[in-house]
């Protein structure tokens, strides 16, 4: 089918041009692809909230309120985009497009099946850890150019804590890397075709990815987590002074970030977009291999999805000092221990 | 049983006459001798009134009257100290080193009265604008007046 | 103009900042005005700002008859509405030495507890949601919306019920009321155990909010607190003990006193404070004397020329109603010592030196209510 569209691209284009052609194609189906990921979150996320809270969520537009999210962006695409007389403007426009910019780019390494995967570099997880990293970037600019006390606490909040959290989360990464001997995606993925590494990496594996799924959750800015925008305290943090769009934006990227930091957690820890297989049990094995890869990797996207759904609406929220006692004093020690304990797992081949 | 608060204010201050407000003993204090008495009021052992429950005034025109509502946590009892003010000269030492919570009562009677604290570190009006005429609870004030040329002022009637 | 505001502002050197938390932010649950002065993170100075919902309550009352002044207190404490206009009415029963039915006595208190009730749940939920957990209130609320729905039968609404009146309460109970409340109880008791997994034994929640907003006790008693926020720190200042007005001296309840004065003890007043208000309420709801829910008086009421004195406990604290009488059909001189606002002062001691994410949890724990501060 890629050979099929690649040949038809060629023969009306030229050789020349059809590359290009090509790599806007695929990044207009990335786009497409997240922005119904989002919107799929969002409806996931109002409605997992509601049942949390006895209550139904959206039920009107559309059925069950699926439609709840198209018209959310509606009127965004409506609304006027503010800008504080005194905030310095061109940093303030760039924000939104820069944090979103780059939740897009950590799209292209993820293998969504085993034919599906738009750029199998050979350092891909490395590639996706460095450039999730920028977007704080983005939230310091918005933060400073607003001009707003509040957002610019929020801000620096969110800085510390991002630049504190990607240790932990590097670290966690780093255990599987060393397990799988790879720094590819595809890599990884092979490496877990005889058991995901959850399984197989028994302790040092299961103690990455619980650093894992809180480094990541602070790394989104999500609850309980959520102090650069925490809307008790700051108001609405680092975006207080964005409206309409550019405010879409932000939220976008939180949820496109969101399913980027479930896909990484899949690859790295659930066997990507490989079926669940039980030693000895033939049958069963045989029944998983039915299911399409990338039903798979959805399903364990979704489910670490709702995991970081549950997580926000159960927790209260962390104060600052706290947040970053935890990461400094708990989880970056220990997961250097477990950095260690692993790499002698690994050494003495202790990985079933 | 410590012995009733009337016996121990007639002991402690014999020069005062004990009244009563509503339910409870009350004396009336000169401004001249409040800081002397508050201070008798809040260390004497039979006394202790630690809580100041509530400060206010009542303008009986043309004299203002200043009243304190204190407690004693440890014997349980309550008095109500009096003091008369003139209109002419509505000054009165403030309480805030006896009692904190003083700070916001005194505030509050300023702005809605007009009594001057003096030595209070932070005397302005609470509730009203800043550049407020009056003291609205005077008998005096005449609230559509002032809140007329309040808005008038700066420019926010509507017509 | 200008002039006065510039001296109103925190003086800052270059580390520190002044932000201005309100007249408009989602914690100060109303139209509260503090100044911070911050150093990063840290709590350096406070200063409240008030008056953005002053209405003059005291001055109105003025010129307003006994019998009308009394729906205006709905509006001070709007959580405690009908424990203040209880206040009211007891203060002119007391002038007018008339002796209230037992019924009504009884009917009044258990809508004074339902109040408590209704007030300590909304509480519970925005405390959550000022911590950052936004389930906990969905689950207060329904609990609450059944307190609601009782009000709303037997007064006609919900909030702002005006439902005392001198001499006794307005109507007589919705012959619903008795199984609602025992409904009610019964339903509240079995799901009260979820306040606790939700908040009180949460981690996150604990280290929130225990060794936080600390006010000692000889803190409290100077700066006149009452209330759960008093008790917390080892006051025993319950009017309803100390005092008992209407029915309150026949039924035996706890008045819960914690001494750790931070925030978790608070807490842990208020949700032990809705467990005796179920104590109380189911007490009385089967020994609801019959009878007369009124006694008649006369059209327009004058209190003998003097002062009287009045005082209960709402929700948050000791509200006490000074009236001063000059003999004619409206009260010369009215003076609310209403409990927020003397709580208020605490806030300065208990939040200095904290972060922001404290002054959150301490406001959340003094529950102050914007309108009763102004009046």
């Amino acid at each position: 089918m890629i050979h099929w569209i690649g040949q038809k691209l060629n023969d009306i284009f030229g050789p020349l041009w059809a590359p290009y052609v090509g790599y806007i194609l695929v990044g207009l189906v990335i786009i497409t692809l997240v922005v119904v990921m989002a919107v799929i979150s969002i409806y996931l996320e109002r409605k997992i909230a509601a049942f949390m809270q006895m209550r139904l969520g959206p039920m009107r537009v559309g059925k069950w309120g699926t439609l709840q999210a198209f018209a959310d962006v509606f009127k965004l695409m409506l609304k006027e985009s503010l800008t504080p007389a005194q905030a310095d403007k061109q940093l303030f426009h760039i924000a939104p497009y820069l944090v979103l910019t780059v939740s897009f780019l950590a799209f292209a390494p993820i293998a969504f099946s085993p034919t599906l995967q738009l750029w199998d570099m050979n350092i891909g997880v490395l590639y996706i850890t460095s450039i999730s990293s920028v977007g704080v970037i983005g939230i310091l600019m918005a933060g400073w150019s607003s001009n707003n006390k509040y957002s610019l606490l929020g801000a620096m909040r969110s800085g510390a804590q991002i630049v504190s959290y990607e240790l932990s989360a590097g670290i966690a990464i780093l255990t599987i890397v060393m397990m799988s001997g790879s720094l590819s995606v595809s890599g990884i993925i092979q490496s877990q075709a005889d058991g995901w590494w959850i399984f197989k990496g028994h302790i040092p594996a299961i103690i990455a990815f619980v650093i894992f799924a809180i480094a990541s959750t602070a790394e989104l800015n999500r609850a309980p987590f959520d102090l650069a925008e925490a809307e008790q305290e700051l108001t609405a943090g680092f975006h207080t002074e964005y409206s309409g769009m550019q405010f879409a934006m932000f939220f976008l990227a939180e949820y496109t970030n969101m399913f980027i930091v479930s896909m990484l957690g899949t690859t790295l820890f659930l066997g990507g977009w490989m079926p669940l297989h039980i030693a000895n049990w033939e049958t069963f094995n045989h029944l998983m291999d039915k299911i399409p890869p990338f039903l798979w990797f959805f399903g364990k996207v979704f489910i670490s999805l709702f995991m970081i759904i549950w997580f926000r609406w159960t927790f209260p929220r962390l104060r600052i000092d706290q947040l970053l006692k935890l990461e400094w004093k708990y989880l970056l020690p220990i997961g250097m221990v477990n950095l260690v304990i692993g790499a002698i797992v690994t050494w003495l081949g202790w990985i079933f | 049983m410590s012995q009733p608060v009337e016996e121990a204010i007639k002991k402690i201050f014999p020069e005062l006459t004990l009244t009563s407000w509503a339910q409870f003993p009350a004396i009336e204090i000169s401004r001249d001798s409040l800081l002397s008495a508050c201070e008798k009021l809040t260390t004497h052992p039979d006394l202790r009134f630690d809580m100041l429950v509530c400060l206010t005034a009542v303008d009986r025109t043309p004299r203002l009257e200043v009243l304190y509502h204190l407690r004693s946590t440890t014997h349980g009892h309550e008095l109500i100290v009096k003091t008369e003010l003139d209109e002419s000269q509505l000054e009165i030492p403030s309480v805030v080193s006896f009692w904190k919570a003083a700070e916001l009562f005194e505030l509050e009677v300023y702005d809605m009265f007009g009594i001057t604290f003096t030595g209070h570190s932070d005397l302005r009006r609470l509730f009203m604008p800043d550049d407020w005429d009056g003291y609205p609870l005077r008998k005096s004030y005449k609230a559509s007046e002032v809140a007329d040329n309040y808005l008038k002022s700066h420019q926010l009637l509507i017509n | 103009m200008e002039q006065h505001i510039e001296s109103h502002i925190i003086q800052s050197s270059d580390d520190e900042f002044i932000i201005n938390v309100g007249p408009q932010h989602p914690s100060t649950h109303g139209v509260l005005h503090l100044q911070l002065k911050l150093d990063g993170e840290k709590i350096v100075d406070l200063r409240p700002f008030l008056g953005y919902i002053h209405r003059g309550i005291e001055k109105m009352s003025e010129s307003l008859t006994y019998k009308q002044f009394i729906y205006l207190t709905s509006r001070m404490d709007y959580l405690s509405a009908h424990i203040n206009n209880q206040a009211c009415c007891l203060v002119i029963e007391k002038g007018l030495q008339t002796e209230v039915p037992e019924r009504a006595k009884v009917i009044r208190t258990l809508m004074a507890e339902l109040t408590r009730l209704a007030s300590h749940q909304l509480w519970w939920g925005s405390t959550g949601l000022d911590m950052g957990a936004v389930s906990p209130f969905f689950y207060a609320f329904r609990e609450r919306e059944m307190i609601l729905e009782i009000f709303e039968e037997t007064c006609g609404s919900r909030l702002t019920m005006n439902y005392c009146v001198p001499g006794g309460v307005m109507n007589d109970i919705h012959p619903d009321f008795v199984r609602k409340v025992k409904q009610l109880i019964k339903q509240f008791r079995e799901n009260i155990h979820e306040y606790d997994e939700l908040l009180t034994g949460n981690p996150i929640f604990q280290s929130r909010t225990q060794g936080i907003g600390y006010l000692s006790k000889e803190d409290a008693i100077a700066l006149s607190c009452s209330g759960p926020v008093a008790r917390a720190s080892g006051i025993s200042c319950d009017v309803r003990k100390k005092n008992p007005y209407d029915a309150y001296d026949r039924v035996s309840f706890d008045e819960i006193i914690a001494t750790e004065g931070d925030c978790f003890a608070r807490y842990r007043v208020r949700l032990e404070e809705m467990k005796q208000s179920m104590n109380i309420i189911e007490q009385l709801i089967d020994n609801i004397p019959t009878g007369e829910y009124r006694t008649k008086i006369k059209g327009i009421i004058k209190l003998p020329v003097g002062e009287y004195y009045q005082r209960v406990e709402t929700a948050r604290g000791e509200l006490g109603v000074y009236l001063v009488s000059d003999g004619s059909n409206k009260p010369y001189r009215i003076k609310f010592r209403t409990p927020n606002f003397s709580n208020l002062g605490a806030l300065k001691p208990m939040s200095l030196g904290g972060k922001i994410g404290d002054l959150v949890a301490i406001m959340a724990s003094l529950d102050l209510i914007i309108p009763d501060i102004d009046r």
